[in-house]
């Protein structure tokens, strides 16, 4: 009990901490919106015209005043109206997150399932041909630009081989590539670090007597390894969470698929920080999230495991 | 096989060394009755889409992309196992304000950091690289406790620290070799992360000048000609592929588990 | 997913051959809607949010009482006809048996009730001649009095900021050839044939989508996905043009691609040393560079009737000339330098139109043959760089003639007091000329002003014209025939009709 509380606390308070350190770097960004919002405008930024924009946003007082109502504000689901569009950032946000979550979600579980079974097979075989392909693909996950492959991919299945609409087709047919695109990029650093895993418990000594009392190789790894595995891919999978927030907006953008990020990069240009904000609000959450379920998961798996 | 990638990886650094002291030509140079050129004697990649020499471009963006790679590995492993080392073994209050804070820093979504800072220091390869450590310690930390609090778990540590062990000494000999397995498989698959993410943040509005060369920042200038002209993306691709794997093979053998075994 | 695909080249054989068929008979009774993809979907229905009006005008949802016309000329809309009276207000009257699309007239009270309401909450409603407003004189008429008196009233509503619209609970209605019929914000609107706007039953409904990314949108133009694609890279061309199915076509727009040379300080400050680097300019390079484009005459792209014609000459010799003139000589190192100081500039550009991006180098090589050294830069934040003067010469790109008048342009740029007057230039001259536009009422004189004022600019040279881009919209079948005109301020038009 203790320790849930213990945690909870600790996770509220780095999930403050984010969006207040989010709030001040985002401000610290050169640019004003409101001199972009009247160039967008074609209109002059005389003194008057700035001042009243500033003052119509909230922008005229102090940083923390306005971190304390903005925080007010968004826990009572009142997350203020976006300067650019006029439009409330709660509706914009609730259209777009379910695609921005789904894309995301959905590529991370592709991701460590695919990755947890490829490490597996390298492991078993090393240097067979899962192992070779586990080793390509966390190469080229760094080595290729995540927007041309997704072309490359949008071009094949779209054009040369028709298989999908991926850009007026049903839901399915539009999550299918930005999905496949976010796991791609992640599956072979999970694969690799699942593979280290299995192949340390391969040399443990509870594996020889699991040789010795006559299960095939292959079999006392899976009994006897998957469970050290499971947990160093657990410990991993919050920074694959992470770059997995920034591969969706790729994917987004590449598929048109009108998700939270897309808005965001728009959101980073016009400086909209209402957006913004919430959108770092929520990202903290969801990552933080993934960090505490698996480090419950790490917790049951591994009593040895602390904290 | 392992000789092999670190001659790659030797090959690529003294490549990037020649071309920087001896580049193959003037990576400015226009030309634009000769744009898009195949490769030729004159040209051996071909020219882009001002008649600029692709082979020049690509050695004279080598330093800089390799810059970027070591500010960026450098940062993060430093700042990674230092903190991970201080949660998993630092006297408590210390443990926990470094959990907190890789906590914290692994909440911050890469993107906006990275946007955040390439807006106020400009995109490009330095940026690239302290936008990638700025996110990418704290993962390295958490898998560094999470490995470290595993191993002195372990019967024999407890053994050794029951027969008195000279614990710096101990950690040394026992724990960064058992670090560096699963620490470098990551740091494998993260190293090159820092050049192509000159070519993302192009890719989202943050574009490097393209009047200094490099490969990331070459990724956003050709994109465009994908379809129509992939040699100029193939180019700094190969390149960053061949730095990808070079680092791979440094910092993720692969075969010592087998050996183990 | 892979077994989708026989069922879905079954479903388009069967829509292809009842296409066929369809048009063989003549009966399209309820055609298929039309899909357009645009890199900007508007994300208000609101008038007054911000850029709303140009968008929704734009998506071919909301109209002014004025419009420009494809001749750059500013024509009635909704408004039958504008007068000024001799107190300087106007009289506007509307045209007769427009309608919103729910059907209601366009009476002179909904008129005033909207473009109050606008003018109150849009600051861009009231950039060119202050608050605006409209009192309703009887059903058809209305008294405009504008807070600064001017001449152009007809030209200042047909800036974007002024679509008429009609409040209602369901939000707002407009009077244009499509009503929304589902909106995403920012992402998807369904549009449907506005059934009171003339033609009704020839027009297709239309399923319009944000595709942000150029080559994406080329994907699915060639996948057959798009009916209108709008607009495409210049890369992409190459790849559509021999796909059967599939036209590209090429359209000038307003657009300029300029230079603005930084007169406050420096080198920059002496206008012989800024002539000498307009001369050293080759525009037909950088429009080899781009692919795209003419060279530019001024500061108005050649439709409007008050452009420029003449192509300011690519003379290096005259530029090295002024260059040894002004006291700068060449240098061992191939760069000019005076007094000890080296004649290196500061050129920027801005990542948001990619072409001012491309067009560096080839500056840079430009000015590297009179001896003039140049370090590139690029800038997220135009708009800072640009107001602060943290630069030399700042590539900029501007749609000159938004609403059709060369004064918006003239005063807000290049008047000594103007707001944008980025380059820091002052001349009394095109000051003086400025002031005589804005009381000028007569067209023509307005067109001679406006040329003067270009010539005495083209003199003083505090910007560069550079060049008149051309954009590239891609088209199915369906589309063929469809026009591109009017930048992106007009894309979806009554006469987007499909052929089938």
């Amino acid at each position: 009990m203790a320790t849930a509380l213990r945690g909870g606390a600790g996770f509220l308070g780095a999930w403050l901490l984010v969006t207040a350190a989010a709030f001040a770097l985002v401000r610290a960004m050169p640019g004003d919106p409101v001199e972009m919002l009247l160039a967008a405008g074609n209109v002059a930024p005389t003194p008057d015209a700035v001042a009243a924009l500033r003052a119509a946003f909230g922008l005229d007082r102090p940083l923390p005043v306005q971190f304390a109502a903005w925080l007010g504000g968004f826990l009572t689901l009142d997350w203020g109206v976006s300067p650019v569009t006029g439009r409330p950032i709660l509706a914009d946000v609730a259209v777009r997150a379910p695609w921005s979550a789904a894309i995301g979600a959905g590529g991370l579980a592709a991701a460590v399932a695919g990755g947890f079974a490829l490490g597996f097979a390298a492991a078993a075989r090393p240097g067979g041909l899962a192992d070779r392909a586990s080793r390509v693909l966390a190469v080229s996950a760094q080595a290729l630009p995540a927007f041309a492959v997704g072309l490359v991919l949008l071009w094949l299945v779209a054009v040369e081989w028709r298989l999908l609409a991926p850009l007026t087709g049903s839901v399915a047919e539009r999550l299918v590539l930005p999905i496949a695109l976010v796991a791609l990029f992640s599956v072979g650093a999970v694969a690799r670090v699942a593979r280290v895993a299995f192949a340390e418990a391969a040399g443990a000594p509870y594996m020889v007597t699991a040789r010795m009392k006559g299960l095939s190789r292959t079999r006392a790894l899976w009994r006897h390894g998957r469970r050290h595995a499971a947990l160093t891919v657990l410990a991993a999978i919050t920074p694959e969470a992470a770059w997995i927030v920034g591969g969706t907006a790729v994917a987004e953008i590449v598929f048109s698929v009108p998700g939270l990020s897309d808005r965001v990069v728009a959101a980073v240009a016009t400086r909209d920080y209402a957006l913004l904000q919430a959108y770092v609000a929520l990202v903290a959450f969801w990552l933080l999230g993934v960090h505490a379920l698996a480090a419950l998961a790490r917790r049951r798996l591994d009593p040895r495991v602390g904290a | 096989m392992r000789g092999a990638r670190l001659a790659l990886a030797a090959g690529i650094v003294a490549a990037a060394t020649l071309g920087a002291l001896a580049p193959p030509g003037d990576p400015h140079a226009i030309d634009l009755a000769r744009t898009l050129a195949g490769p030729s004697p004159a040209h051996p990649l071909g020219t882009d889409h001002l008649g600029r020499d692709l082979l020049a471009r690509l050695a004279a963006g080598a330093a800089p992309s390799l810059v970027a790679l070591a500010i960026g590995l450098l940062a993060t492993l430093g700042l990674g196992v230092a903190a991970g080392s201080a949660i998993a073994l630092g006297p408590a209050p210390l443990a926990l304000a470094a959990r907190r804070l890789a906590e914290v820093a692994l909440a911050a979504p890469t993107l906006v950091v990275a946007l955040v800072l390439a807006a106020l220091m400009g995109a490009g390869p330095a940026t690239a690289g302290l936008a990638l450590a700025a996110s990418a310690w704290a993962p390295y930390a958490i898998t560094v406790a999470a490995l470290l609090e595993r191993l002195v778990a372990e019967p024999y540590w407890r053994a050794a620290e029951a027969l008195g062990l000279d614990r710096p000494r101990a950690l040394a000999r026992h724990l960064v070799p058992a670090l560096a397995g699963p620490v470098g498989a990551l740091a494998g698959a993260d190293a090159a992360r820092a050049v192509t993410l000159v070519a993302a943040l192009g890719f989202l509005g943050l574009a490097a000048d393209t009047g200094r060369p490099e490969w990331g920042a070459m990724i956003h200038e050709y994109r465009p000609f994908l379809i129509e002209a992939p040699r100029l993306l193939l180019a700094p691709l190969c390149a960053i592929a061949a730095l990808a794997l070079a680092a791979h093979a440094v910092l993720d053998p692969g075969h010592d588990g087998r050996r183990r075994a | 997913m892979i077994r989708l695909a026989p069922t879905r080249r079954a479903i388009l054989a069967a829509a292809l051959l009842a296409g066929t068929a369809l048009a063989g008979t003549a009966l399209a009774a309820d055609p298929a809607p039309l899909v357009v993809a645009k890199t900007f979907v508007t994300q208000s229905l609101d008038p007054v949010d911000g850029s709303a009006g140009w968008a929704l005008v734009s998506h071919g949802v909301a109209e002014g009482l004025f419009t420009v016309s494809r001749e750059g000329t500013i024509v009635p809309l909704l408004a039958e006809a504008a007068e000024r009276r001799d107190d300087g207000a106007w009289i506007v009257s509307l045209a007769p048996g427009r309608m919103f699309s729910d059907g209601t007239p366009v009476e002179a009270e909904a008129v005033a009730a909207a473009l109050n309401r606008t003018g109150a909450e849009n600051p861009a409603a009231r950039a060119s001649a202050g608050r605006l407003t409209f009192t309703p004189l009887d059903a058809r008429t209305l008294l405009v009095e504008t807070e600064r008196p001017t001449p152009i009233l007809p030209s200042i509503l047909a800036e974007w900021a002024f679509p008429v619209y009609r409040r209602t609970d369901a939000g707002p209605i407009f009077t244009g050839p499509y009503s929304v019929a589902s909106f995403e914000p920012g992402a998807r609107i369904a549009l449907s044939p506005n059934p009171h706007y003339p033609n009704a039953e020839a027009r297709a409904p239309i399923d319009l989508r944000r595709v942000g990314d150029g080559q994406a949108m080329a994907i699915a133009l060639a996948a057959g996905e798009v009916d209108l694609a709008f607009n495409l890279p210049v890369e992409a061309l190459s790849m559509l043009r021999d796909r059967a199915g599939v036209t590209a076509r090429s359209f000038p727009v307003a657009y300029q691609y300029m230079m603005f040379m930084n007169t406050r300080e420096g080198p920059l400050a002496d206008p012989a040393v800024r002539r000498a680097i307009d001369r050293a300019v080759d525009r037909a390079t950088l429009v080899a560079a781009i692919r795209a484009g003419r060279p530019a005459a001024g500061a108005f792209a050649q439709t409007y009737p008050f452009a420029a014609d003449v192509v300011p000459a690519h003379d290096p010799v005259e530029a090295r000339r002024l260059l040894e003139a002004a006291g700068w000589s060449l240098g061992a190192d191939g760069v000019r330098a005076k007094d000890g100081e080296r004649l290196v500039l500061d050129l920027v550009a801005y990542p948001q139109r990619p072409d001012l991006v491309t067009l560096q180098p080839v500056l840079r090589a430009a000015l590297a043959e009179i001896g003039v050294g140049v370090t590139t830069r690029v800038t997220e934040q135009p708009n800072d760089v640009a107001s602060g003067g943290d630069f030399d010469l700042l590539l900029w790109a501007q749609h000159t003639a938004p609403a059709g008048d060369p004064a918006f342009f003239l005063s807000l740029f290049l008047g000594s007091e103007g707001a944008r007057n980025y380059a820091g230039w002052s001349s009394g001259a095109l000051d003086a000329l400025v002031a005589e536009l804005a009381s000028a009422e007569d067209p023509a004189e307005r067109i001679r002003l406006a040329r003067e004022a270009q010539a005495v600019a083209a003199e003083g040279v505090p910007v560069a014209y550079l060049v008149t881009p051309e954009w590239h919209v891609g088209l199915s079948d369906r589309l063929a025939g469809y026009e591109p005109w009017g930048s992106d301020y007009y894309v979806i038009r009554p006469d987007l009709l499909p052929a089938d």
